[in-house]
């Protein structure tokens, strides 16, 4: 599946994060565990804050937090600039997930909860705003209860509680609490359900992110206090009011309009985001198949449930004979998201996946080295469209062997290349916190490198073979890396082996037979 | 150098975020402008006209119908008339709450100013099909700045409508 238009764009700006920050420690690779690690800063310093509020006295419990300079005014303001940090980091997801075509099919229970919980999250703020009672809290609570006041849900207008007959009661302060102390409770739920279907999430970002997150916004908080707006006045139409614009950036363009209207839109844009995993999943013919085990050839070894990011397969009891082994791999089309890392795991190449088996791959690269014939001291790319594989080969000259992705490479492909007389193989994955299909370079490193199954057999020499990551907008440092390899390569003693029987090689592997080469 | 360039990039992360978080003036619409806000609750006590039945209307209607009193509820109309300076600036029919128009009259209304000092005349009418009658007046000047409401509520036990303005130091 090709890229969106807007992967070009992302992909640039990734590249520059990368450039200051590393591919590990990325923030943008880390936006959606950036959030979680946020919320619980949110959580630490709540229980603090609370610590000191009083619902008979909210403004001035409030004001008084805020003298305190040592422990009261930063810890405040850290509250609120790692509540606002984290809805733009839950934003910054979003946007990867759709520009990454990562919304559909079983990803559409990880959009839609993601979505919930965005909504959530706005919830919960708005009820924390309330609480301080100063203008911002008295726009936001009259708005608010404009806004609910249009659906025939109460015998009384909410608006007359902010009409200014009387101050609001304690009672509206303590559910305004409980709902900002039990929304957050709800959270915790939404994210299990958000990540039911990864099998391993990454809930926390690296520490050096986390960390430096963390310490950003404080030095913010400490630096660049918030000041405490003027307390709220029912009989004065709030003004110059210091307006929070990532949890009230709504209030200016809904209060000129109806409520009605407000309504309308409301739902037509929640309901547009809900529904983008079925707009944006692809037309039924280009839709990609599950993956398919061929239970014939099945080992029975589980490396592929191991490695499926999205526990999409299984170990069931064989219905054949059961020679091979008791159980046998299945998948369940219903979780899987044809990333075809699967291919790359399995050493008897019993899978496949986009249309393609490891023993299919082999073909193809059987085909290219017929037809490529690289030299000695040429550089085969092997890479995805989602990487800079195509545009570095494209501008070097060198070969490419393209792969859905890195992590569906089955190694026997990477040491027919090199045993095919490929002077290098170099294989370009997307950086390791952002794969699309979420491990597919950390398998195929651990398969390349590290002995994991399927793995690359020692036989073949390392000294030809790099994996680089490198996004799509990274072709500078990937042409770099290419220039380094070839200088690698041809520095190296030549090749003592005789020529290849790639052909007898080829025949040899899909018989699982020891091949013979002469 | 590294160093320097990661700190750039937190900065320039975090700045924005904490300087949108109190960007500082916001004004509601109407904040140059004042107001005059009507909120009260009135229990408005149900009339009805009752009558028994004769003898001939129950036995022409259908068994299950032949309630032995035919009552007929009071259908008034309630209005605010409002005078500013003088002038008629307003006429605000009410409309009780309840499918039977049977619940409280729930007055939750506002009507913008020019700042400044205003007479304020109000009435609030109850019109009936025999004549209507004035069940709360009010006479009174209000002094009111830019994004200043005047509040004008009903004691509805001593039938008074009151005007409150915002407190100046």
């Amino acid at each position: 599946m090709e890229p969106r238009r807007g992967y070009r764009w992302l992909a640039r700006v990734d590249a520059l994060a990368n450039r200051i920050h590393t591919s590990r420690h990325n923030p943008l690779y880390h936006s959606g565990a950036i959030t979680v690690g946020l919320l619980g800063v949110l959580l630490v310093t709540g229980v603090y804050l609370l610590l000191f509020y009083r619902l008979g006295a909210p403004y001035t419990s409030v004001a008084r937090l805020n003298e305190q300079a040592l422990a009261g005014r930063w810890i405040r303001a850290l509250h609120r600039f790692a509540s606002d940090a984290a809805l733009v980091a839950a934003g910054v997801h979003a946007v990867r997930m759709y520009v990454q075509r990562r919304t559909w099919g079983p990803r559409a229970l990880a959009w839609v909860s993601g979505l919930v919980l965005v909504g959530v999250i706005l919830v919960t703020g708005w009820t924390g705003y309330v609480l301080v009672w100063d203008t911002h809290a008295q726009l936001l609570a009259a708005e608010g209860a404009r806004l609910l006041d249009a659906l025939p849900l109460f015998t009384e207008p909410l608006s007359r509680s902010f009409s200014g007959d009387a101050e609001p009661p304690h009672a509206f302060f303590f559910v305004n609490l409980f709902a900002h102390i039990a929304l957050p409770l709800s959270i915790a739920l939404l994210l299990w359900v958000h990540v039911a279907r990864v099998a391993r999430p990454v809930l926390l970002p690296s520490r050096p992110v986390l960390w430096g997150s963390i310490a950003a916004l404080t030095v913010a908080a400490v630096v660049w206090p918030l000041p405490m707006a003027a307390p709220a006045d029912l009989l004065r139409v709030p003004s110059d009011v210091p307006l929070d614009w990532f949890f009230g950036f709504w209030v200016p363009i809904t209060q000129r309009m109806p409520a009605g209207v407000v309504w309308f839109l409301g739902v037509a844009i929640a309901g547009a985001l809900v529904a983008v995993p079925w707009l944006t999943r692809p037309r039924t013919v280009a839709l990609p198949a599950p993956a398919v085990v061929d239970e014939r050839t099945c080992t029975g070894c589980e490396q592929c449930v191991h490695d499926c990011p999205y526990d999409a397969i299984e170990m069931v009891s064989r219905q054949d004979d059961g020679r091979r082994s008791e159980f046998v791999a299945r998948v369940k089309t219903d979780l899987c998201t044809s990333c075809g890392i699967c291919v790359g795991s399995c050493p008897p190449m019993a899978i496949s996946a986009l249309g393609f088996s490891g023993r299919d791959q082999l073909a193809d690269v059987r085909a290219f080295l017929a037809t490529e014939k690289p030299a000695e001291d040429d550089v085969v790319i092997v890479g995805c469209s989602w990487s800079a594989a195509a545009g570095e080969a494209a501008r070097s000259g060198a070969r490419l062997f393209s792969v859905p992705c890195v992590g569906s490479l089955h190694s026997s492909t990477v040491e027919t290349l090199i045993r095919g007389g490929a002077g290098g193989v170099l294989v370009v994955g997307c950086p390791e916190h952002d794969g699309r299909t979420r491990e597919g370079v950390t398998w195929a490193d651990a398969r390349l490198f590290h002995g994991r199954m399927a793995d690359l057999k020692d036989r073949v020499d390392r000294n030809r073979l790099r994996l680089v990551q490198a996004n799509i907008g990274e072709g500078v440092e990937l042409h770099a890396a290419v220039t380094a390899f070839r200088d690698q390569i041809n520095a190296l003693p030549g090749d003592d082996e005789e020529d290849v029987n790639i052909i007898a090689l080829c025949q040899a592997r899909q018989n699982d037979e020891p091949a013979e080469v002469s | 150098m590294k160093r320097v360039r990661v700190f750039l990039s937190a900065a320039l992360l975090t700045l924005p975020i904490a300087g949108l978080a109190r960007a500082p003036g916001y004004s509601a619409p109407g904040a140059d402008d004042a107001a005059l806000r009507f909120s009260w609750r009135m229990t408005v006590p149900a009339t009805e006209d009752c009558r028994p039945r004769s003898q001939e209307e129950l036995e022409s209607l259908p068994v299950h119908m032949r309630s032995p009193e035919v009552c007929t509820r009071d259908e008034s109309d309630f209005m605010i008339v409002l005078a500013v300076d003088g002038s008629v600036a307003d006429t605000l029919h009410l409309v009780r709450g309840g499918f039977k128009g049977d619940r409280p009259l729930i007055v939750l209304e506002e009507r913008n100013l020019e700042p400044g000092r205003h007479s304020i005349q109000l009435q609030l009418i109850r019109a009936a099909a025999n004549g209507s009658t004035i069940l709360a007046a009010l006479d009174t000047t209000l002094l009111l700045g830019p994004g200043d409401v005047g509040l004008v509520t009903l004691d509805a036990d001593a039938g008074r409508l009151h005007a409150r303005t915002p407190y100046r130091p």
